[in-house]
This record gives C-alpha cells, structure tokens and sequence, in this order.
C-alpha cells in the first residue's frame, strides 16, 4: 500500500480536489445511467460523465501546468455538443416509434 | 474441353511436333480424328444451352464422326511400318534431381499412331458414324428432349474412345479410359427418371471403379519399374530389360488384367452389362458391345510385352476369358430378353477375345474383335429396330415370324444374317476370328490352356444354339406378335425376364395374323431409311470383315491383311522370340511368305489331324448342331422347348441347371451377400457410431455446454439498453480496479 | 491518501446514493442525505490531506464548497422524479463546475462550459423535453418509469467500484509528482516560448516603459530576442533608441499573454488539426440530427424510387407480396 510519504513536496489541494470531484461526477453520471429509465435523463447522466472527464482534464492541466489540458476540454465540449444533437435526435426518433421515453419499451435487443 | 483451343491451333499449325522425317503428311491430321468428335460435343452443349429443338445435335454429331472416320481412312493408307508419334501440345513435363529416366515424369498429349491404333480406330469410327445415324431416327421421340445430351454424351465417348485408342501414353489412355466410363455412365443412365437405368448406371460405373483402380495401379507401377508411361519409351525400356522378379514388375500384368476385365466385362467384373441394357439400344450397339468394352482387349494387346514376359499372367487372362465365355453362352441360353441374350454373348464373345489374347494370339483377338463389333452392332441395331417398332417388346415369346412382317422384311433379314456370323457359320467373318483363336488355344506352348480349346468348341455350340433360339423364335414361324408397354418407341422396356407382359393378356389371345393385330389399334412400324441404311452398311462391313480370311484362302500364303495391321505394333513384340508354337511366329517376319496352314511341324495333333483343320471341322460340327438343336426346339417343334425346361425341372438332379441359368448362376445375389452386405453392414454400425457417439455425443455436447453456460447469463440480456450498459460499467470497474490494484502493487 | 479509509469513504457515499435512488421521496431521504455528505466530506477531508498542503488556503475553501455543490447537484440529477428538475439540476452541476474550473486558474474553459453547457446544449435538452414529455399519471408529478430506479444497487456498485479505482489513482498521484520547481520552470519556459510569437505584446509593454521614462515611446529597434532568466520568472528583452544607446526593458510574470489568449495560441499553433476535426464532427453531427429528427414515413421501396425520380421496378414488389402470401 502507499501511506503518505511525509518526505514528498506538498501537492496542490486544489487538483486533489478536482481530481476527486471529477471521479465522484463520473461515477454517479454511470449510476445515473445505470438506474434511470428515461432516455433524456440517461443522455443528461452521459453529459454528467462529460463533466466529469472535463474537470479531470484542467485538473491535470493544472497540476502539470500544462494548456494542453485546457485545450481537450474544448475538444470534449465539441464531442459532448455532437452526442448532444445526435442523441436527441435519436430520442425523438423513438420517442415517435412508441409514444413514451422509456428505454425498456425497445426490447429488440433480447434474444427471446 | 479446355485443351480444345491448344489442339486447334496445333492441329491447324500442321503439328509442329516432333515428326518422324519419313512419315506421310496425312499423318499430321490424326488429331483431327480426337478433335471433331470434341467439336461437335461442344456444340452438342451449345444446343442443349440454347434449348435447340430438332434434329440438330444428331447432324453435327454424324458430321463430326464421319469426318473423324474419314480422317482415320487416310491414316490408314498413310501408316507405316514404324510407330509415329504426334505431339499435339505439351501438358506435363516434370524432372527433378537429374532429371534422368527414373527422375522424371512425361506425359504430354501425344498421338501414338501405329497400325494397331488405325485398324481399331477404323471400325470405331465408321460403327459410331453408321450408328448415329442409326440413332438420330431411333432417338427422335425425344428430340427438344433429351436427344441434345444423347449426341452430346455420344461424341463425348468418340472423344475419350480416340485418345484411349491413340493416346500416345498410359496417362492419356487412363483418361480415355475414365472418358468413356463417363460416357457409358450418361447413356445408360439415360432415361434417369426410370429406377432401373439410374441403379443399372450406377452398377457400370461403381463396377468399372474396381477395374479402373487396378489399371490406376498397373500405371503406378509401370512407371515405377520402367521409369516412363510413354509407349515408345517403354517399349525400349522393356527391351532393354524385360522381366524383372521384383513384385512391382510381376503385378503390372495382373493389375492391367484387372482393369481390363473391369472395362471388358470378364468373369469376376462382367456383371454390369447386362444391366447396361438399359440405356438406349443405339449405345448398346456401340459402346456396349461394338467399341468400348473391347478397351480391355486394346489395353491387353498394346501392353502385350508386359504379358509376354509373365505365362502365369497370360494363362490367367486366358483361363477367365474361356470360363467368362462358357458362363455367358449358359446364361445366354436361358434368357428371354432379346438385348440381354445379345448382351451375355457380348459378354461370351469378348471371352473368346480374352481367351485368345492369353493363348498368345493378339492377331485372333484383334480379328474377332473386328469381326464381332460388325455383327454384333447389326445384331443390337436390328433388335432395336424390332423394339422400336413394336414399342418396346423384347420377349422372344411374344414375338414370332417377323420376317413375313410388312416394313420388317430387311430387319428381320439383317438380323438372321447377323445370326450366322454370330453363330460362327462356316466360311462368315466370325468364323475365322473364332478359328483363329482356338487353333492357338490348342497349339498354345503353355499346356495348361489346352482344355480351353475344347471349351472353346464347346461354347461355339452353345453360341449356335442360343442365337438360332432368337432367331427362329422371331423371325421366322408364324406371325405373332404383342406389342410391349411403350407406345411412343422409347426403349424403356421392363426386364422381368419370364414374367413380362401379362398386363396385355394371355400369350395366345395377343396373336395376330397377316400383320394385321387385332391388339387394339396397334400396327408395328416399319423403320425408315435412317435406320435402315445404316443397317446395311454395317451388314456389308460385316461381309467384307471375311475378307481378308477369303483372300488368304484363295490365294495361299498372302499374308492376312488383319494379322499385318495388328503384327506391325506392340502387340506383337516379343511374340515371335516367346515361340508359342502356334503358327502366330510366322508373323515375326509378315513379309515372309506366311505358311498358314504349315502346322503339322509344330507337332500338335487334335484328334489326329493337325490343330486348324481339326478346329475348322469341330468348329463347323459344332456350329451346325447348334443350329439343328436349335431348329427343333424353336421352330419345328416349339412346344418341346417347354417340354424339355419342364423335364429339367421335375427332377432334382437336373433342376439346378434351369434354375441357375434363368438367374444367372446366382452371381448377382452373390456379389451382393459377399460384397454388399458386409459392407452395408459395416457402414450401417459406422453410421450409428457416428449419429450417436459422435454427432450426438461429442459435437452436439460440445455445443450444448455454451448454450448451458448461456442460460446461466441470459437473466443479465433481458434486451434492455442498461442491462447491456450494466455489464459494461462494470466490466469496466473490475478491471480498472484490477489493474490499478496491480499498479499500485508494483509502486512499492 | 490511505486505500482502507478511501474505500469505506467511497463505500459511504454508494450506500447513501442507493437509498437516495431507492427511496428518492420516503422519510429515509434525509438521513440518506446527512450519510451521503457525511461520506463525501470524509472523501475531501481525505484528499486535502492527501495533497500533504497545510494552513488555510480560501481557495480550496471554495474548491471545496464548489465540489461539493456539483456532488450534490449531480446526485439529484440522478434522483429527482422529474427530467426538467434533473435538467435544472444539471446547470447547477456545470456552474459548480464552473466555478472549479475558476479556481484552478482555467477562466476561458469556465465562461465557455457555462456558455455552451448551460447556454447551449441545455437548451437543446429542455426543447426536447417539451417535445417529447408525457403526461404525468396519477402516481405522482412525473411518469411512473421516472420515479422507480432501475436495479439501483447494481448500477451503485458497478458505479462505486469505479469511484474507488479512480479515487486511488488520485491519491497516488502524488507519489508520482515531479518536483515543483521543475514543473513550474517548464511551464515558464513554455510562457516565454509563447510570448517570442506575440511581439506585440512585448511591444506594449516596451512602449509603457519609454513612455513613463519621457522617452520617445515609438523610437526604438529591437535588439535581439527574448532572453529568460536562469530561473524562468523574468525575462530581459533588449532594445536600441533613436539615440543609438541600448534599453534592456525587462518582462515579468505578469507581463505573460492572459489565459485565453494562450490558451488560443495553444490551440491553433499545436493542434489545427484536431481542431478543424473537431469542425469536421460538429458538422457531421449536425447533418446526422437533421436526418433523424426528419419526420420519416413507411414507403415501399418502389414509391421511395418514384418519389426520388426513379423509373419504378414492379419486380420485387411482386415477388415479396407472393412470399408475404
């Protein structure tokens, strides 16, 4: 295991933080996804795991003190914005099929 | 078919093959003689791709093999003494380490032409032209039918029977050889719809398997001892070093016995031609009794320097053509059906080929066989020409008197004519071919085979009296005659042998007189000029197939036309230096002037006159009681027939005869509880180890475990996105635990 | 920080979200609260301490309150009954976020999360909302499938075993960290390096400091480049005045390019690729919404061709209504 090495420099509390706020997001964002049943709910539970993987990216940006965390956070913002639209999309598409949002209504998946 | 457009351009280059300088530029159109039967069979699927519905195929193909016989016509006038060999195209050419005789193997598409390829390509040729021609009327019935596939199947077999005839190696007569099992197999199993063709198709082919694999072998072998399967290779590589006591040498014999009686129809093999009879009679005529079943005797007689040098192959092959010969005539005898009394004595005649072939005499072999594809041909065709007309009747019994028969008159004469030769009648074609070989059979050297000779004798009397017993039963007596079950002229007749027919009454309320049935509106049609001159034609080949014999009689000592065809080629190496002491070593030197008759120096007395004039006296004793015997019970008396079958079978002793005669001696049934049922068995427990241990046990075991192991899982997939996404996540959590744990393992 | 007490932190928090998910309106819900927080103040306590930084700091104060807002703010995006109250909750998440993102020093990525986020892709959502919302049934405000979670302890544990993985690695960090002097030289020399492509800015800062000296603020040539110092912090850049003498002006820290005008130099200088790519997918994506969302009917093959101007087959057609049949 690894206790504290008292020898190591002080980190920044404040990555610590972020980097721990990131993992808390993106685990609730999968229960989120896991649990609900709303099709809507679940794309917002994807956008959460977004969040997550954002505030992951400045976290290490800043800890490195690096840009490039900065920039993939654009990156991600334009990935989400795409899923955004595509997912959508896909929603009211099936929305029209069966008249509810629920995603136990598409059952096709199952072999029997 | 691929090799077609090589062999044009190399035909059409005039073969730039390697030439003999002093062979006659006619030679280098030899394989014209392979290519138009090739030819028309390619248009042949041209007009079956194109549905082509008239008469067509049957032109193209007669074109194609008159062409091929005129072809072989100025081979004939233009074969030398000496063997040339034509190389068409290259095909395969291998070497390897130096690529000396025993590090090689050259077998290219080569024509072989000799005298003995000539003489047999001649007689095949000119049957399969006159034959049809025969079959484009016979056939008609099925034009837009199946006359498409008839032709093309027909010019098929011309093509596999020239390149086993003048390939130039055992490679291209091995696929001549499986060529014409193929085309035998199409036409007998021509009417496919009918149980018994498809079954008797499958019996030739299954049959010939077993020949085929023994001449697959003798070919293994041959180029295992010898180094080569070129013919004029091996023949100097025999030469040089004839009889080896290694096994591989002193089994090629036996093994090319083995395919030859296979493909000849000999004792242990020959029973799928009968059944053959169920192909179209046209292709009885010529495959299956004129042309390819005389393959073996071919084979035999080109390997001859492989037999000369093993007696003990050659008394064999001897021994099984004689005892093939007696047991065919017996069956022969007591058969009902016109085409199968005709397919026993194909069956009996080629053992007289084999029998002369083993007592050393290629000569007398080739001769008979010359002799019989003429009559016997004539024979098959007039019973076709019979069973067209009368819609498929073949029972001797239910026919009677055709000669007095309107539109039969010259069938019926062809056909008695057809008789005689195949009687051996003195002074017919036949007569000498047969005389021929039993006077070798009784001055063979090898005294074993002397008793064949008698044998011989024996058979030639029973050969009389079977075929006077069709030929007074049909032709002549009083007209009767009852129409057979197929009105429309197919020959798709019912062989129940005696219990044929009774769907059309008793035997006695079916006569009709004056050629006027009252069956019904039945009136039996006369063939027409297609049938008919093709019939003449091969009556008159069928005369003039004596007349090498007459010449040699008349003017003594010019040699037999015949013996000099068949003495300038392999057949006879070494016959001469083995000395048989039959009068056969006067043809080591053909331009001698040939002591025919010169045996009392050969010291073998028959009954103490010297063995030809004795043969031909027996010979023609024999013949003529047969027809006696023959004349009493089947025309001047018919009632005694019956009377003496049922003396035979009220006593015991006697019984047997009949019985075994009438069917066959049993030898199908007993091939089929020797052979068949062993294996049938063995197949059946392999079969039931299969479904239950194997397919039930193990594969369906092994597929059953994923489907349980799937089972278990299968509450997880309920078809919901989350259950999937469940199993994912946490998927993803496990090993993301785990190789984290692992890493932080390795951090300390 | 230490495995054993992360996990039992972590372990807190799922045990608290799995009640919260069971029971998101029962009476339990207040001390499923008090243990959620409780388990996730433990987890930040954990990770102060973890970073071994003493004395109080008020920006991970806030860090901290901001952490804990979008914690909680996410937990009722997967708990409430109700898509829009979860898609409100979801602005809270990403202000919170925002305000993270502040603190670590990333103001352009924390304007455009708000803008885009809760300006743009929200919006989207709530549209979607409206359109597609049913009915509540007489269960309660919202539709029964909202209010029960799905197999909540599953997706708790798939969820929790994750955290902790991930938690772990945030603690080991640390151990792994290079020294900070090191960074911050790195990060400096990366400052410098961006700046030499930015004249102008050094230029302002040149003409300031003419300016201020009464000099001729415009009358003045480069003389060289850049030059840091040996520790990074400052740099000297020198110039020659009208009168020929030489001016060494020096740039501090402060004098360094803002961060969104780094950040940009940052993205069209090392990734013009990735970032016309990233054009490439927002059009994609735009073009792939507009097909699904068309409103799309049930043709046969055939009057789908006759309806794009294609001769009509009548082949198929036939055939299939033979099978059909």
């Amino acid at each position: 295991m690894n206790p504290i090495d008292p020898q190591l420099p002080p980190g920044d509390p404040l990555v610590m933080l972020g980097l721990l706020a990131s993992a808390i997001l993106f685990a609730v964002g999968i229960v989120g996804f896991l649990s609900r049943r709303n099709m809507i709910t679940m794309f917002l539970c994807t956008e959460l795991m977004f969040q997550g993987a954002g505030l992951a990216m400045i976290s290490y940006g800043r800890q490195h003190m690096d840009l490039s965390g900065q920039v993939f956070v654009i990156f991600i913002l334009t990935v989400a914005a795409a899923e955004a639209a595509l997912a959508l999309g896909l929603v009211v598409l099936l929305y029209r099929r069966k008249e509810t949002l629920s995603a136990e209504a598409w059952k096709e998946l199952a072999e029997s | 078919m691929i090799a077609a457009p090589a062999m044009l351009s190399s035909v059409l280059a005039l073969a730039e093959g390697p030439l003999d300088a002093h062979a006659a530029p006619e030679l280098r159109w030899a394989g014209l003689a392979l290519l138009l039967p090739l030819i028309s069979g390619v248009l042949c699927l041209l007009c079956g791709w194109m549905k082509v519905r008239s008469k067509l195929p049957a032109a193209l193909t007669i074109a194609a093999l008159g062409g091929a016989f005129a072809t072989i016509l100025r081979l004939q006038g233009a074969v030398g003494e000496t063997p040339v060999v034509i190389n068409l195209f290259d095909w395969i050419s291998w070497t390897w380490g130096d690529g000396s005789r025993f590090h090689g193997f050259t077998a290219n598409v080569d024509l072989y032409i000799d005298r003995l390829t000539v003489f047999w390509m001649l007689f095949v040729t000119g049957l399969g032209t006159l034959i049809a021609l025969y079959a484009s009327e016979y056939m008609e019935s099925d034009v837009g039918k199946g006359y498409t596939r008839f032709f093309g199947a027909v010019s098929i077999f011309l093509f596999a029977m020239g390149c086993l005839v003048m390939g130039g190696n055992l490679v291209m007569l091995y696929l001549g050889w499986e060529g014409v099992g193929l085309a035998s197999y199409l036409l007998i199993g021509y009417y496919f719809t009918k149980p018994e063709a498809v079954a008797a198709a499958k019996k030739a082919f299954i049959v010939n398997r077993i020949g085929d694999l023994g001449l697959a072998l003798a070919l293994f072998l041959i180029w295992q001892c010898y180094g080569t399967v070129e013919y004029a290779a091996l023949w100097k590589a025999i030469e040089a070093a004839p009889a080896s006591s290694e096994w591989t040498a002193q089994a090629i014999p036996w093994l090319l016995m083995l395919g030859a009686f296979g493909k000849s129809a000999q004792l242990p093999l020959y029973v799928w031609l009968p059944d053959a009879m169920e192909g179209p009679t046209p292709v009885s005529a010529l495959i299956h009794a004129a042309t390819m079943v005389t393959a073996g005797v071919y084979l035999i007689a080109r390997m001859f320097p492989l037999f000369i040098v093993n007696p003990d192959a050659l008394a064999a092959v001897a021994w099984v053509g004689g005892l093939t010969a007696l047991l065919a005539a017996t069956i022969g005898m007591a058969q009902y059906d016109m085409k199968r009394i005709w397919a026993y004595s194909t069956i009996s005649q080629l053992g007289y080929m084999f029998l002369g072939l083993g007592v050393g005499t290629t000569f007398g072999a080739s001769y008979h066989v010359f002799t019989h594809a003429f009559f016997k041909a004539l024979l098959f065709l007039t019973a076709g020409a019979v069973m067209h007309g009368f819609a498929g009747q073949l029972d001797i019994r239910k026919l009677s008197g055709l000669l007095k028969v309107p539109g039969f008159r010259l069938v019926s004469l062809l056909a008695v004519l057809g008789c005689f030769w195949l009687a051996a009648f003195p002074f017919t074609a036949a007569f000498f071919s047969k005389d021929e070989i039993l006077v070798s059979a009784f001055t063979a050297k090898d005294e074993r085979v002397h008793v064949l000779g008698w044998i011989g004798l024996v058979v030639a009397a029973l050969t009389a009296y079977y075929t006077f017993r069709v030929g007074f039963r049909v032709f002549f007596g009083p007209v009767k005659y009852e129409p057979g079950d197929e009105h429309h002229g197919h020959d798709d007749h019912q062989d129940h042998g005696h219990d044929h027919g009774h769907a059309h009454g008793s035997h006695g309320a079916s006569a009709a007189h004056g050629g006027h049935g009252h069956h019904g509106e039945f009136h039996p049609h006369g063939p027409r000029w297609a049938i008919r001159v093709p019939l003449v034609l091969i009556a008159v080949g069928a005369m003039l197939a004596g007349w090498p014999s007459y010449r040699t009689m008349l003017n003594h000592g010019e040699p037999n036309w015949v013996k000099t065809q068949v003495a300038q080629s392999s057949a006879y190496q070494g016959v001469a230096a083995e000395s048989h002491g039959s009068h056969d070593d006067h043809a080591a030197a053909p331009t001698a002037a040939e002591g025919e008759h010169a045996h009392a120096d050969h010291g073998h007395l028959v009954l103490g006159m010297d063995a030809h004039t004795a043969v031909g006296r027996l010979g023609s004793l024999a013949c003529i009681a047969g027809i006696l015997v023959s004349l009493y019970l089947h025309l001047i008396n018919r009632g005694a027939a019956d009377a003496l079958r049922r003396t035979l079978m009220g006593s015991i002793a006697t019984r047997w005869i009949v019985v075994g005669a009438e069917r066959k001696w049993l030898v199908d049934e007993f091939y089929d509880w020797v052979i068949r049922l062993p294996l049938r068995l063995v197949a059946n427990i392999l079969s039931a180890i299969d479904e239950l241990l194997l397919d039930a046990g193990i594969v369906n075991g092994i597929g059953a475990l994923p489907a349980a192991f799937g089972r278990l899982f299968r509450p997880l997939y309920g078809g919901v996105v989350q259950g999937y996404a469940v199993t994912m996540a946490g998927g993803v959590a496990l090993v993301a635990a785990w190789v984290i744990w692992i890493w932080l393992r390795g951090a300390n | 920080m230490i495995p054993p007490l992360l996990y039992a932190a972590s372990a807190i928090c799922a045990v608290g979200l799995f009640l919260l998910l069971r029971q998101p309106t029962g009476k339990a819900r207040l001390g499923a609260t008090i243990l959620g927080l409780a388990g996730l103040a433990w987890l930040l306590v954990q990770g102060v301490q973890a970073s071994g930084a003493l004395g109080f700091d008020p920006r991970v104060a806030i860090m901290s309150l901001a952490v804990a807002m979008a914690t909680a703010a996410a937990v009722r995006v997967i708990t409430t009954t109700r898509p829009v109250f979860a898609a409100l909750y979801f602005v809270l998440v990403v202000v919170a976020g925002a305000v993270a993102y502040l603190v670590m020093g990333a103001e352009f990525m924390a304007f455009s999360l708000i803008i885009v986020y809760a300006g743009a892709i929200l919006i989207t959502y709530m549209f979607v909302l409206m359109l597609a919302q049913q009915a509540p049934d007489a269960g309660g405000p919202s539709v029964a499938y909202d209010r029960v979670a799905r197999e909540p302890a599953a997706a708790v544990l798939c969820g929790f075993v994750l955290l902790a993985a991930l938690a772990s690695v945030v603690g080991d960090a640390r151990a792994n960290q290079q020294p900070a002097a090191m960074i911050e030289a790195r990060a400096n020399a990366a400052a410098w390096n961006r700046m030499r492509g930015m004249p102008e800015l050094a230029q302002e800062r040149i003409t300031a400091e003419l300016a201020a000296a009464g000099k001729d603020p415009m009358g003045w040539s480069p003389a060289g480049g850049l030059e840091v110092a040996q520790d990074g912090r400052t740099a000297m850049m020198p110039v020659t005045l009208a009168d020929g003498t030489r001016h060494e002006t020096v740039l501090k820290a402060s004098d360094l390019p803002v961060n969104s005008t780094s950040l940009g130099w940052e993205l069209v200088t090392s990734y013009p690729g990735s970032l016309e790519l990233a054009g490439v997918i927002l059009l994609m994506a735009m073009l792939g919404a507009v097909v699904l969302a068309r409103r799309q009917t049930d043709m046969a093959e055939d009057d789908r061709r006759a309806a794009a101007g294609l001769s009509r087959t009548n082949v198929e057609d036939a055939d299939l209504a033979g099978d059909r049949a």
